[in-house]
């Protein structure tokens, strides 16, 4: 355990929650319509919004575990790193422009346009906040290990600062907050990984090539770590987590709502260009540091636990790396960063999950039309929502919940995705179809992940997995895709038929 | 207070398929990647520059030209708009 207090990362933590708390504080003035709260006014730049929007996909998660799986496994890790990019594109491709033209504050906006309004705003609600709890649950107990680890903070005190924080900036702030706090984060966690990618570089001279002989060399596994080797034991499994990641984020309704923060189309667009540029030079930097955690930390008795392995667990590479290459204050600045890092991507989660129940549950499914009334509902849910939050984050944190994501990915892109895409591009689409489809989508994604390798064998305990691939996306999308088709198709036919026979 | 639009017909079909040809283009080249990575590791682990092999030099390839893709629809799609003289949200 790395409970040694770092004054540097207090002192950088300390500034970072009281700046993002001055900006709430401004915030609140102004987010006092639902326009407001729910999008910043639809006043955001292209730039300023495609900061934030790569900010959700630069997590603790992306930054630190990425980078630890590059450490330990090589170039496997830099496979995931060029999945989080790829969902940009189909974005913008297929669902930005339509959902930007049809809706207002949320994806399920756009998807009521040609369908029956309540039940689909309910089925969108629900699922949205199902894929939301996955990742909130992943990243609070991600949160509470990591903040015990970097700053030596009980487990339950770091859940209860983050869960707090969250509230605050959602609740007082709305959109304007929760997207600050996004750019501020983006923004240090983009120069924190450039310096270390960059003094991490010039210990090798600037030669990437000496870097790579040296991590080669290094590395138990040499020679392996330059191809991919889990894609090649299993490629099912592989391409299926690619289709997760690649139509997943089209699903996830935090990055959704963020289409509805900027002034038009155009602006849309322009934030999804510059989402996928920060992204991609991000991830580009993380296999710098994954590799450079190879080379200079893996060989240095001082940043190895007594029993094997990194000390304070293997998702340390890159803060043991900033240490080697920037000493001690560089160590505190990552570690700041990614503690504001979670804080800023859990706000976000919080305020798409509020809205689902405020503005498509509470105002549309059941139709009160009244501004403040549901601006105060959010605002409770909010409260609600970071409660839960804590409270799941204590329940499940001894637990393994390194599914959790890829569960949440696999059910937006298999629920979410599926019936999004099909109610803006195609006529036919029924409610019954919509429901059924999307239906199909959730329970077989959370099904097939459940007797599946990551929870039946890894959680459960059982020798063997029941269905052997993980994530099921590869099979679960094109059954939503299907459901929906057969039962728009064939249940008006069916009901004719009926109705024909019955008179 | 923004209202939803009316969508306009023939540039937005035109989109509509350069949206799908890009996304087609993208996802050949992703699932080619993968493809690669599961049948053939061993040739992506030659050297390409020095020591940096294959795979990181296609990845890191692979990346730019994601990037490279969303930015010229991005640059079609609003020039198109620009020239339709389309400046409704």
């Amino acid at each position: 355990m790395n409970a040694e207090t770092n004054p540097t990362a207090i002192g950088m933590f300390l500034a970072f929650a009281l700046v993002t708390l001055l900006i709430t504080w401004y915030a609140a003035s102004r987010a006092k319509s639902r326009s407001s709260f729910y999008t910043a006014g639809g006043e955001l730049s292209a730039l300023g919004n495609g900061l934030a929007i790569a900010g959700d996909y630069m997590s603790a998660a992306a930054f630190l575990g990425v980078s630890a799986l590059i450490t330990n496994v090589g170039f496997d890790g830099m496979l995931y790193g060029i999945g989080f990019v790829v969902g940009w594109p189909t974005v913008l491709f297929l669902i930005a422009e339509k959902l930007r033209r049809l809706g207002r504050f949320t994806f399920a906006d756009a998807l009521s346009h040609h369908l029956d309004e309540r039940p689909v705003r309910i089925f969108a609600a629900i699922s949205s906040l199902i894929v939301i709890a996955f990742y909130l649950i992943a990243q609070m107990v991600g949160a509470g290990q990591l903040i015990q680890l970097l700053f030596g903070l009980d487990y339950g005190y770091a859940i209860a600062i983050v869960g707090i924080l969250m509230v605050c900036y959602v609740t007082f702030g709305g959109m304007v907050a929760t997207t600050w706090v996004q750019i501020i984060k983006a923004t240090l966690l983009l120069g924190g990984a450039a310096i270390l990618s960059v003094l991490t570089l010039a210990r090798f001279g600037f030669d990437f090539s000496a870097l790579v002989d040296r991590a080669v060399a290094v590395h138990p596994k040499h020679q392996a770590i330059l191809a991919p080797a889990a894609i090649g034991a299993d490629p099912i499994s592989g391409i299926s987590l690619g289709v997760a990641l690649m139509f997943g984020t089209s699903g996830l309704p935090h990055i959704l709502m963020r289409f509805f923060t900027v002034p038009d189309v155009r602006a849309a667009r322009g934030s999804v260009f510059f989402a996928s540029l920060f992204n991609a030079c991000f991830f580009l930097m993380v296999f710098i540091i994954g590799f450079g955690a190879v080379a200079l930390v893996l060989p240095d008795p001082a940043y190895l636990a007594p029993g094997g392995g990194l000390k304070g667990g293997a998702n340390m590479a890159a803060i043991h790396l900033s240490r080697a290459v920037g000493g001690d204050v560089l160590m505190g600045f990552i570690s700041a960063v990614a503690f504001a890092t979670i804080l800023a991507v859990v706000a976000g989660l919080t305020l798409s999950g509020a809205s689902a129940i405020s503005h498509d549950l509470y105002a549309r499914a059941f139709g009160v039309s009244d501004e403040a009334k549901e601006l105060r509902i959010s605002r409770i849910a909010t409260l609600v929502i970071g409660v839960v939050a804590i409270l799941l984050g204590l329940a499940f944190r001894t637990q393994n919940v390194a599914y959790m994501v890829g569960l949440a990915f696999a059910i937006a892109a298999s629920a979410n995705f599926p019936i999004l895409f099909l109610a803006m591009n195609w006529r036919g689409l029924t409610t019954a179809g919509a429901i059924a489809g999307g239906t199909a989508g959730l329970v077989s994604a959370v099904g097939l992940t459940v007797i599946g390798p990551s929870i039946w064998v890894k959680v459960l305990g059982n020798a063997a997995p029941i269905f052997p691939y993980d994530p099921p996306a590869l099979f679960t999308m094109p059954l939503a895709f299907l459901v929906a088709w057969g039962v728009s198709v064939w249940a008006p036919r069916m009901a004719a038929d009926g109705v024909e026979t019955a008179s | 207070m923004r209202s939803p639009t009316p969508i306009s017909a023939a540039p937005f079909r035109q989109r509509t398929r350069l949206g799908a040809c890009l996304c087609v283009l993208v996802a050949l080249a992703y699932y080619g990647f993968l493809m690669a990575g599961a049948f053939a590791p061993q040739a992506l682990a030659r050297p390409a520059i020095g020591s940096v092999p294959w795979s990181f030099l296609l990845g890191a390839l692979l990346l730019v030209f994601i990037v490279a893709m969303t930015g010229l629809y991005t640059l079609l799609a609003n020039a198109a708009e620009t020239k339709a003289g389309d400046k409704r949200p």
